[in-house]
């Protein structure tokens, strides 16, 4: 990969604390190409706002070095200018209208005044406009986080759990702001703990874990690595035999199945695509009931990440369109 | 530095400011409370008089004032009418008496008596002490007349004024700002603004402004509510040098805090602890010698005894300069004490 193609560079990044005496970081290695959207997964306390701290100069790392367009961002004077941030907080002047908080820092970029305007109206926030951010949702103050971060058009975006908290239409907003940002050409580092998000919006991901990368590749690829696929077969066992539902016990063990047991008689069973005894498995359950629905469950990067680490993480159903 | 960015961070903490509802309520507190104790009696009443006589047709009054109750009454001699009326307006001598002579219609009084208009302590004083003592001169069992010719044209309630002011400076400084800056960490602003481009002495000075404005502000409108007057230009210019020095110590020890405090509450809790330490042995100095000692370590006993010299007897620049180079000592000290705070807090968080 040519450098001039690499938006963010991080090489051996290390912090440690020393307060604490514990390593935040602990040498990571990554890059995210200009033009993408890189999703950075870890569960809390993993090191992602250490990271997102270095890269948007607040931080100093303890070793290796955190590159911006090929500059430092340690000593880079053009940070500002490139970078937008919206960090996982809500940050903003409670006691100041949403104009007013993006006309300070209109003010502090250089930007004009309309600029703030349009983003408001983009991101339907003009009809609240004028009214002190203490009676906005959360869902509005991010909107205008995002609003505030895009206010200089940086050509990085780096979000930490932009949509940690929000209901799924207000998250889909959101979704849809870093689409439209993206498609402009610009780079987007999506830091989060939502893997259907990261799923569903990311060209990349990276596992952070303890500071260390434990992955990192497009979702698909790292599904078929490290995810089972499975099928989801719904079952009712035969309700003329009395020992049918402990035999399905006893062979579910055996066999490999997961079982779950549903309203009623019907069970959810997952059965490993494992390309082994599939038919046999499936001729087993046609012989000892009746299979109601089959459907095929891809692996997600939920299971990915705790396969890959042990560790577990929020998995929710995607709910949002394709990148 | 960029004077735009600057300005920015100061309108927008100014405008913040006002809608604050705890700094309003720190701020209104200390205006009404000046508005409202002005009619009071002045709380420094004198334990014994300074007393000028007037002329040497009245040199037996003076003996017998000199003679009488030495322990109560200091007395000095004044030949002339302007060099008596210029020691009252110094606070040198308290009072300036002569007999009246003239006794017409428009002046029917026994005595006439140049006093200090700016405080009632010494007018009560006065009665308390020296009427007494005329009538007993007169070989009378009533008090005699005395009328009162203020020196200080300004009213009465003015003597209280550098109370009020060292109040809300150091409240303003020291508890509102210190808040202020600790809610901008806890709230992440700050980072905002970090990663904007306004560089990291850009935003300190912009806070320093922002305060000193607001102190400034509260000042001024306390001034013009009690209706405060200065007999000459170099009171004003006393006075104002007074209040932006103070201002500007008392916003960098509330910055100091602030960026120590992790959080909202402890700047507050911690400011709290300090301004009582801060504040009461600058004002009892004037009472409790113990207190005076302590006092001369603070910049609020520089500041407040300045004001009220200031207010009450407005002297030239050169007459204030003990408080003025107290006030310059602590200046720097809050000053480079706040910038090494600041920057060993930037390097501890980076």
């Amino acid at each position: 990969m040519p450098l001039e193609n690499i938006a963010i560079l991080v090489q051996d990044l290390t912090k440690q604390y020393k307060k604490t005496n514990s390593a935040a970081l602990k040498g990571l290695s990554f890059h995210v190409r200009q033009g993408e959207i890189f999703g950075y997964l870890g569960p809390n306390g993993a090191g992602k706002t250490t990271t997102i701290r270095i890269m948007a100069g607040l931080s100093q790392p303890t070793e290796g070095l955190c590159q911006i367009f090929g500059k430092n961002t340690v000593d880079y004077s053009g940070l500002h200018n490139d970078l937008g941030v919206v960090f996982e907080e809500s940050n903003l002047y409670e006691r100041l209208s949403g104009l007013e908080n993006l006309r300070f820092f209109a003010r502090l970029h250089g930007v004009p005044l309309d600029r703030a305007k349009d983003l408001l109206y983009q991101y339907g926030l003009e009809g609240a406009a004028k009214k002190p951010i203490g009676t906005y949702s959360k869902g509005m103050k991010r909107r205008l986080l995002i609003c505030r971060a895009l206010l200089h058009d940086p050509r990085v975006l780096i979000m930490d759990e932009p949509t940690s908290g929000l209901d799924p239409t207000s998250a889909g907003v959101i979704h849809n702001a870093i689409l439209q940002y993206r498609k402009q050409g610009k780079t987007v580092f999506l830091s989060t703990h939502d893997m259907a998000e990261a799923d569903s919006l990311c060209h990349r991901v990276a596992f952070i874990n303890q500071g260390e990368i434990a992955a990192l590749d497009e979702p698909q690829i790292l599904k078929r690595r490290f995810g089972k696929p499975a099928l989801v077969v719904e079952f009712s066992p035969d309700s003329k035999d009395p020992h049918a539902a402990a035999a399905l016990e006893k062979h579910a063990a055996d066999a490999g199945f997961t079982l779950k047991q549903e309203t009623g008689e019907v069970h959810k069973i997952h059965i490993p695509l494992d390309r082994q005894g599939l038919g046999a498995k499936l001729d087993w359950l046609s012989h000892r009931g009746q299979i109601l629905t089959i459907h095929s469950q891809e692996a997600s990067l939920g299971q990915v990440f705790q396969n890959v680490t042990g560790a577990h993480l929020q998995d929710k159903s995607p709910h949002i369109m394709d990148p | 530095m960029d004077i735009g960015r600057i300005w920015a961070i100061v309108a927008k903490d100014l405008l913040e400011a006002l809608r604050n509802k705890t700094i309003l309520v720190a701020i209104f507190l200390p205006l009404a409370a000046s508005l409202s104790l002005a009619v009071i009696a002045d709380p420094e009443k004198p334990v014994h008089l300074d007393v000028g006589v007037l002329g040497s047709d009245n040199y037996p009054l003076e003996v017998y004032l000199a003679t009488s109750v030495p322990e109560l009454v200091y007395v000095t001699h004044y030949e002339d009418l302007e060099l008596g009326q210029e020691a009252v307006a110094r606070g040198d001598i308290d009072v300036l008496i002569t007999k009246n002579t003239a006794q017409d219609v428009n002046l029917p009084a026994d005595f006439i008596a140049f006093t200090d208009g700016s405080s009632v302590g010494i007018q009560l004083a006065v009665k308390e002490i020296l009427e007494p003592l005329l009538a007993a001169y007169l070989g009378r069992a009533t008090e005699p007349t005395v009328d009162f010719i203020f020196i200080n044209q300004s009213k009465p309630g003015q003597a209280l004024i550098p109370l009020w002011l060292t109040i809300t400076t150091v409240m303003v400084g020291v508890m509102i700002l210190s808040g202020n800056f600790a809610e901008e960490k806890e709230k992440g602003t700050l980072d905002n603004i970090r990663i904007s481009p306004a560089q990291d002495g850009e935003i300190l000075v912009s806070k320093g402004i922002s305060g000193v404005i607001l102190i400034v502000l509260v000042s001024v409108i306390m001034l013009g509510l009690n209706k405060v007057t200065l007999p000459n230009i170099a009171g004003y210019i006393s006075l104002a040098l007074l209040i932006v020095m103070g201002a500007v110590i008392f916003t960098a020890i509330g910055l100091l805090i602030g960026i120590f405090s992790k959080t909202q509450s402890a700047a507050r809790a911690i400011s709290t602890i300090i301004y009582f330490p801060l504040i009461f042995p600058a004002l009892a100095a004037d009472f409790a010698p113990g207190a005076a000692k302590m006092a001369a370590f603070l910049p609020s006993f520089y500041l407040y005894r300045g004001l009220k010299e200031t207010m009450l007897f407005s002297p030239s620049l050169f007459a204030l300069k003990a408080d003025l180079v107290g006030l310059t000592v602590f200046l720097l000290i809050s000053f480079s004490g706040t910038m090494w705070g600041y920057r060993k807090v930037l390097r501890q968080e980076r």
